[in-house]
């Protein structure tokens, strides 16, 4: 790679690196949307939006409601984000939101 | 939401013609597009009739303080076109300063992807306009968006823009680890011309895969268009460059995953 391919890329990976200190998921978002889902019976959650039904890091979030991938979340997430979720989940209740959440944040773990 | 970004580090190719052209058709498909200028000249802006000099607001509020979070203020931002089902998010030229301003500051390449996604219910189709130079505005349309558009003139000074705009792409989904399907269009394409015939050769012969098979020809309609302030479908639909848009519309939507 050349002098200049080093530049550029440590310009990009600047703008595309959320801020440390950006919280984008919130106690209260999560409490809502495990409340959303309480008494829905299975099918319902997966078709029905919670929320916003999204976790906000840039392009195509990750839907809730669906079972998330590694790859949806290796682009969706950033590692702090990950550990910032991670320890907001860890304050949830047992069910089906911290699941998911835990899954998607070990899939970009796993992948990072 | 679809998000396109109509993209090339050079300019005068014919960017916003096609932003303004597929959004059209889009929309006259029953499609709800938003349009979204990122140019600091305003051309997108200009072609609607508002003034980038004179808005109240516009892209550039949307990169401080914070308030892509805040989606009454976005709506609020947009502006109407000559379709009910078009809506644009303008520019100013104060954007020109945003470079200066924001230097330095992780995840400022995030903020149109955050805007955006305030909106995604909203829309069916987000079509975004670049300027022609490498800078904060083109990240954030590169990270925004799903599919990359390149209209490349066809002419040789063109071939080394788009030589260049494809190792920046390379470089972003380097960045953000993910791949971003892209299609050249050739564009401004004069057949009575040996430039036009020799950089279409070129160009099939150098990006083969991502090269999009017919071209945009030189179709003095579309700047007919764009002088009335209306989409160019609006105008002439039978046009000989309506019909190209039309042709590279129905490709783009073959090669949507």
């Amino acid at each position: 790679m050349t002098a200049n391919n080093d530049i550029l890329l440590g310009y990009f990976d600047s703008l595309l690196t959320p801020e440390p200190t950006e919280s984008f998921v919130d106690q209260d978002s999560l409490s809502n949307m495990l409340a959303a889902v309480t008494d829905a019976p299975m099918a319902d959650v997966y078709v029905a939006p919670l929320m916003s039904d999204t976790i906000a890091t840039g392009f195509r979030l990750i839907p809730l409601m669906t079972p998330p991938t590694t790859t949806i979340m290796t682009t969706a997430l950033s590692l702090t984000m990950t550990f910032e979720l991670l320890s907001l989940a860890a304050k949830l209740g047992r069910g089906r939101i911290k699941t998911h959440v835990m899954v998607a944040c070990a899939g970009v773990i796993a992948d990072g | 939401m679809r998000i396109w970004s109509v993209s090339n580090q050079k300019g005068g190719v014919g960017k916003t013609t096609s932003v303004v052209s597929l959004g059209g058709l889009l929309a006259a498909q029953g499609k709800r597009v938003l349009l979204v200028d990122l140019d600091p000249h305003g051309s997108l802006t200009s072609y609607f009739g508002q003034d980038p000099d004179g808005l109240e607001r516009s892209l550039y509020h949307l990169f401080f303080e914070k308030r892509w979070r805040n989606v009454d203020y976005i709506r609020e931002t947009l502006q109407p076109t000559s379709m009910d089902n078009v809506s644009l998010l303008p520019a100013t030229t104060s954007l020109a300063t945003l470079e200066r301003q924001v230097s330095g500051q992780d995840g400022m390449g995030l903020v149109l992807a955050r805007s955006l996604a305030q909106l995604w219910d909203d829309y069916d189709y987000a079509i975004l306009d670049t300027p022609p130079i490498l800078g904060v505005l083109l990240v954030n349309a590169l990270a925004a968006c799903q599919q990359l558009v390149i209209p490349t003139q066809t002419e040789f000074l063109a071939l080394k823009g788009l030589e260049r705009m494809v190792h920046t792409l390379k470089m972003v989904m380097t960045s953000q680890k993910r791949q971003l399907p892209y299609c050249i269009v050739p564009t401004l394409f004069d057949r009575r011309t040996s430039a036009s015939l020799t950089s279409l050769k070129e160009m099939r012969r150098t990006y083969k895969e991502s090269l999009w098979d017919e071209a945009i020809p030189v179709d003095t309609r579309l700047r007919d268009a764009s002088f009335k302030g209306v989409f160019p479908h609006q105008l002439d639909p039978e046009s000989r460059g309506v019909r190209a848009y039309k042709h590279l519309l129905a490709s783009l939507d073959r090669e949507e995953p």
